[in-house]
């Protein structure tokens, strides 16, 4: 299977699972548990946007990449800006969507005859997204120059043949001229 | 421009095959944590604030003194050591602290705890007790070396009778 086909099937799926899904879900869930969600202040709708807004950036990045050269700069700021969607992504996940709390989540919910109150500190798995971000776009930088570098080996190496062919060629004509 | 760079193209090829699996390794260790933290969290929680195990025990004489036992038993079956700091707070009407004890304590990965805390109450108290008072039972919990930690606060109103 080459890339484009790669690229096609797997943005597919990435907007299956990302956008369909999560935007027909929730018409899904019965809507005493949707009132609690909201009353305890997760905002599902809002949560359900970012995903699929996601999901569809990342298709169309997927895309993109696939029918793009790894050499060019073009595929480039697409792995980068997929790299930040992808952060975006364990951010909005980790804070159920509001990413400003960075890791910190509470949620309150009213129960018999009281009131239950969650803190989530998750925090440390933010700065593990970030540090995975960080990685992923170095990689990214470096697999770019070593294509650009391998595209520029290739590239001398097809002038350099072109070069000696054409010699061939003249001394070809220089005897049968002779 | 790509001469620009001093290294030569096979140390570019084992920086990008060190960071690709540094990267792995990083992505790895992060899913594990998250599992194993949010496993223990979770086994913790629900075994101390819900059923059984969270005893509430409130008994007045007659000179009006009394005390209230809450009794919680936390297991702990996840698979890392957890660090707990189990709260009981008696509030007012207006959400005022009547009174408060606190207790801290470790408790080892498989292993579960009993832990018993009192409240005091003297005679003026059971007059604020009697208006809209609540119990709040919280409980803070850390695990992973202190990185991951949950707060839940459960705040019960009282049933005069």
């Amino acid at each position: 299977m080459n890339r484009r086909n790669r690229a096609l099937i797997s943005a597919f799926t990435s907007l299956i699972v990302f956008a369909i899904i999560p935007l027909y879900a929730p018409s899904k869930l019965p809507i005493e548990l949707f009132d609690s969600m909201t009353d305890a202040g997760f905002d599902i709708q809002n949560f359900t946007y970012q995903i699929a807004a996601i999901g569809v950036l990342s298709s169309i990045l997927t895309v993109i990449k696939g029918f793009t050269e790894e050499s060019s700069f073009t595929y480039l700021f697409t792995a980068l800006i997929g790299n930040g969607v992808t952060l975006y992504f364990t951010l909005a996940t980790l804070t159920l969507g509001d990413i400003t709390s960075l890791g910190v989540s509470t949620i309150t919910m009213n129960i018999a005859g009281g009131s239950n109150t969650l803190i989530l500190d998750m925090s440390i798995f933010v700065w593990f997204a970030v540090l995975t971000l960080g990685l992923q776009v170095l990689l990214n930088i470096l697999t770019f120059i070593e294509s650009r570098k391998n595209g520029l080996k290739r590239t001398n190496a097809e002038d350099l043949a072109i070069e000696a062919q054409m010699q061939e060629q003249q001394s070809i004509h220089h005897i049968a001229d002779e | 421009m790509l001469s620009e760079f001093s290294v030569n193209g096979d140390q570019k090829l084992k920086a990008v095959k060190v960071i690709s699996a540094l990267l792995l390794t990083v992505q790895i260790v992060s899913i594990m944590a998250f599992g194993l933290s949010f496993h223990t969290v979770t086994s913790i929680l629900m075994t101390t604030l819900s059923g059984d195990p969270l005893q509430l025990e409130l008994n007045f004489d007659h000179t009006g003194r009394g005390e209230m036992l809450i009794e919680l038993m936390p297991l702990n079956q996840g698979f890392l050591d957890a660090e707990l700091i189990l709260k009981v707070g008696a509030l007012d009407q207006f959400g005022d602290y009547i009174n408060q004890n606190s207790s801290r304590i470790h408790l080892r990965a498989g292993s579960n705890r009993s832990v018993i805390l009192s409240l005091q109450f003297s005679s003026e108290d059971y007059e604020k007790l009697a208006q809209d008072s609540s119990i709040e039972v919280t409980v803070d919990l850390k695990t992973l070396n202190n990185l991951v930690g949950i707060s839940n606060s459960l705040r019960m109103e009282m049933q005069n009778q």
